[in-house]
């Protein structure tokens, strides 16, 4: 095989701009031909595709929730100053639809597994922030 | 002496199997996953109905996933807990939102219920989801052939794949050709076992027995294997009780987070032969 990999590329190059008269395999074997390791070529464009891909599903991901996160109101006011029974109580209200449907049957849904007792005020705490989270959709 | 054939484990179906594993390939397929560290969990997480992951805010659950609609959500899991088990919770909670839509989805999982394998219920379900979303077949099964059976390939699989111990050994066993068998014990009690298609003997219920490596762990006459080590067919195995020809080999470890013993049995001689 050749080891000018320039010419490999400037005849891999030719060969993409002008192959309509070649089928996949002929193309394959002239590049081969020419020095072009095709299956190790194709090997790394498909990860370098697929990385790219990756990355954009990953930062898209990313700024949605940002922008969901930025857009979240504090429809409980400040949870991290609130005692447990202040967190009780508001947990209560949004049961009873004080805070609109939505969100009542959100409640509702929940006390399926609540096991009042054994949730700790942080998790109450965190609780009614997922709640809030869900308000806002 | 010659055993015969025991039934299969019984479990969820073979068909609710399948379709737990079939689940994981849309989201899988969708971001292009190739290698294991492509499996990014709060991408495939927001793609799939907006989920979005917190950590922290729990205490007496590893996990929970508030979902009251059918997109949109929140998966929290319980601060400090190490990757792999952080991923598995989370994986977990994704496979009741696949797996089990509802409104008003809300579930806790507590340590507990990760070692219910063999239960057919929505756990179970949820765990078998996991386990094929961060080490899917078409990845992990490659991997797990060839090398000689013991809890140090499973840690190094789950290494790879950033996921917990016993969930790797959980689906080593299942994709493995070597006749392998785990098993859960919880104090001195056998919990569950699972099989790997090629471990035909039946494996006993009950107490651990003493003369098994992970009996003699319990009992403080030894530490964990940390390797395979003989141990006596009878020790295990239903059907050999009287039997003290057979050893099969067992690599046993404790695992103090979920305050088991896991243990892996490996058939290395043929016990059907006389």
């Amino acid at each position: 095989m050749s080891k000018d990999y320039k010419k490999a590329v400037r005849n891999l190059e030719a060969l993409l701009v002008n192959d309509s008269h070649m089928s996949v395999d002929d193309i394959s074997r002239e590049l081969a031909d020419d020095g072009v390791d095709v299956k190790a070529f194709l090997a790394r464009f498909d990860t370098v595709v697929r990385k790219g891909v990756q990355h954009q599903m990953r930062k898209q991901a990313e700024q949605e929730q940002q922008e969901a996160k930025s857009s979240l109101k504090q429809i409980f006011g400040d949870l991290r100053t609130k005692s447990r029974e202040e967190l009780r109580d508001l947990f209560e209200k949004v049961r009873q639809g004080l805070f609109g449907d939505h969100l009542k049957q959100a409640a509702l849904a929940r006390c399926c597994n609540f096991t009042g007792g054994e949730v700790s005020e942080t998790e109450l705490r965190s609780w009614l922030e997922d709640i809030a989270a869900v308000s806002e959709k | 002496m010659k055993p015969t054939k025991p039934l299969r484990t019984q479990g969820l179906s073979e068909v609710r199997l399948a379709e737990c594993k079939a689940a994981t390939q849309r989201p899988l397929k969708d971001l292009l996953v190739a290698h294991p560290e492509e499996i990014d969990l709060s991408t495939i997480a927001w793609r799939l109905g907006r989920l979005r992951i917190e950590e922290g805010g729990l205490e007496t659950a590893d996990g929970r996933i508030v979902v009251p609609a059918k997109s949109g959500g929140t998966i929290r899991v319980k601060a400090g807990l190490n990757t792999g088990r952080k991923r598995f919770t989370i994986a977990h909670e994704i496979g009741h939102f696949v797996l089990h839509p509802c409104e008003g989805l809300e579930r806790n999982d507590t340590a507990g219920n990760f070692t219910i394998w063999n239960d057919a219920n929505e756990e179970a379900e949820a765990n078998i989801f996991a386990a094929e979303l961060l080490m899917p077949e078409f990845l992990f099964k490659p991997r797990c052939r060839g090398p000689v059976p013991s809890l140090a390939v499973v840690e190094t699989l789950a290494r790879d794949f950033a996921t917990s111990l016993l969930a790797t050994a959980f689906q080593y066993v299942t994709h493995t050709n070597e006749q392998v068998a785990l098993v859960l014990s919880q104090g001195n009690q056998i919990k569950w076992f699972h099989r790997s298609k090629e471990f035909w003997p039946w494996i006993r219920s009950g107490n651990v027995h003493p003369h098994s490596a992970a009996g003699e762990r319990l009992a403080g006459k030894a530490a964990d294997t940390k390797k395979m080590v003989r141990a006596p067919a009878y020790a295990w195995l239903t059907d050999f009780e009287n039997d003290r020809e057979h050893d099969i080999m067992e690599d046993s470890r404790y695992l103090d987070w979920y305050d088991r013993t896991v243990s892996l049995l490996w058939l290395k001689d043929d016990l059907s032969e006389d």
